[in-house]
């Protein structure tokens, strides 16, 4: 096992070379990039949007199911995806068609962060639903803050191994050395999995913004003025407060309160923002209730 | 034993592997069992586990409470949310249950915070862990309960159990591993 202590010249891995090491690295299915895609188009109908998630049968079977779910309360089962679209509406569909399409490798236990199976999908659900509330509150994109928040977290998939049996002592240096996470995943790998977080989904062709919120969310100022950093990084506080899907790396960050005036909350309102985070995210387990 | 459960269900309460006398305690829940049993909640942040025991009646029960008070916003209508409501109706449903409330143990776990630099003064509204163990504290000091341990602050999650088959409270965390913090029997 390599030392969870600093190396000032240690040789820093690219992120490529760590990537290539995950093995199962997740993928986004073709059908979900053409979605996100599609989206940004404002000629996108619902036969569009429809054939694109059409193209992929184990995605589309998930999205009937999440569409049918008690979340949604549809009057009627949904057997198309075209019915699904014309009663959730395109947005709901796309959102839908995330989870649908990140939910196996989302699912995965990550043993080097400590997260049971279905954790991380919690979690990321949490930042998704989160995100989402809080764009509402500051009238930003509620859907891109809920593409944004689904995806804050993969670079722990992808670095898991990596950190495998580490993590007691990467706390240990964290706490005894005033460090937070990030910085002890920069020590121990030279990346945080923000950063990775972000290379994966600039390889997959995300939106800008959506890969900048990615690499940020810890760190939101780095951003420049993105509101899009700034509330996945307001949702995850709120997931990890709450401790929902909460990892070994715990609390074991910074919080960024310039984040709350820049999406209109106050200091204040923190409890309430709590209170209206965990309604969210108990009501939004409705969706998952199907998946097995 | 190890209390973190790697087959959770998505939903708060018990999922797939847990035995019938177990129970996973999820946010804003108040469980409370007569008869042997061993009650966990996993992940706690800046949330509160409140566990009290009558060992006599063999009645337990947990709350897993998220917010110091009830607010004049506040819309939930779980007492489990809030500890000014919580602990009280933790402490009803366990006397409804067949314990005796001078016998009752008492402990709590949980209230972690984000790190903060030295340089890095926080607002004490953010700090939702401290003042959340200080409203357990003083709640259980109102209410008369005998507090037999607690373990409060940090900013590492917790997993707490507390199981009546030898009354003790344990708390995991990944950098400590885990370790009883006291006994309610
Ligand atoms: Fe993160």
């Amino acid at each position: 096992m390599q030392p969870a202590v600093s190396h000032g010249d240690r040789p820093r891995l690219p992120i490529q070379a760590i990537l290539r090491q995950t093995q199962d690295l997740p993928v986004l299915p073709g059908a979900i990039m053409r979605v996100i895609q599609l989206t940004g188009n404002s000629d996108a109908t619902s036969r569009a949007i429809a054939d694109a998630i059409g193209m992929d049968q184990a995605v589309t079977a998930k999205v009937l199911r999440l569409a049918n779910s008690s979340f949604y309360g549809l009057p009627r089962k949904v057997t198309s995806l075209q019915e699904a679209v014309i009663l959730l509406g395109f947005r709901t569909v796309r959102l839908i068609a995330m989870v649908a399409g990140t939910f196996t490798w989302m699912t995965r236990p990550l043993k080097g962060y400590d997260l049971p199976p279905r954790q991380l999908m919690r979690h990321s659900m949490g930042l998704a639903l989160g995100a989402q509330m809080i764009a509402r509150i500051g009238q930003f994109d509620p859907e891109e803050a809920f593409v944004a928040g689904l995806l804050a977290d993969i670079g722990k998939i992808a670095i898991d191994n990596c950190i495998d049996g580490k993590i007691s002592l990467m706390m240990q240096l964290g706490i005894k050395g005033g460090m937070t996470f990030e910085d002890v995943e920069r020590t121990v790998l030279g990346h945080t999995h923000s950063e990775i977080g972000a290379h994966m989904a600039e390889n997959w062709n995300l939106p800008q913004e959506i890969v900048e919120g990615i690499r940020w969310h810890h760190n939101p100022l780095g951003s420049g003025n993105s509101w899009l950093a700034h509330a996945i990084h307001l949702a995850d506080v709120l997931a990890m407060v709450t401790g929902y899907g909460l990892g070994g790396d715990g609390l074991q960050y910074q919080l960024c309160e310039e984040s709350l005036e820049i999406c209109r909350v106050s200091a204040e309102d923190f409890d309430g923002l709590v209170e209206q985070f965990v309604g969210a995210v108990l009501h939004g387990e409705a969706l998952l209730e199907g998946m097995g | 034993m190890d209390v973190r459960q790697w087959n959770l269900s998505f939903g708060s309460q018990s999922g797939g592997g847990l035995s019938s006398h177990q129970f996973s305690v999820g946010l804003a829940e108040i469980r409370v069992v007569n008869g042997p049993t061993l009650l966990e909640c996993q992940g706690i942040g800046s949330c509160i586990a409140v566990i009290a025991y009558d060992a006599h009646a063999c009645v337990s029960g947990v709350a897993h409470i998220i917010l110091p008070k009830r607010l004049p916003s506040s819309s939930s209508d779980r007492p489990g949310t809030f500890m000014d409501t919580a602990v009280e109706y933790l402490l009803n449903e366990l006397v409804k249950a067949g314990a005796v409330a001078e016998r009752l143990k008492w402990a709590y776990a949980g209230g972690s915070d984000f790190v903060h630099l030295a340089s890095g003064a926080s607002l004490p509204a953010l700090e939702l862990g401290r003042r959340n163990s200080e409203a357990a504290k003083s709640e259980l000091s109102r209410l008369g309960a005998e507090v037999v341990g607690n373990d409060t602050g940090g900013t590492t999650g917790r997993d707490v159990s507390f199981c009546t088959a030898d009354g003790d409270v344990k708390v995991r965390t990944v950098h400590e591993g885990e370790k009883t913090i006291c006994n309610l029997q």
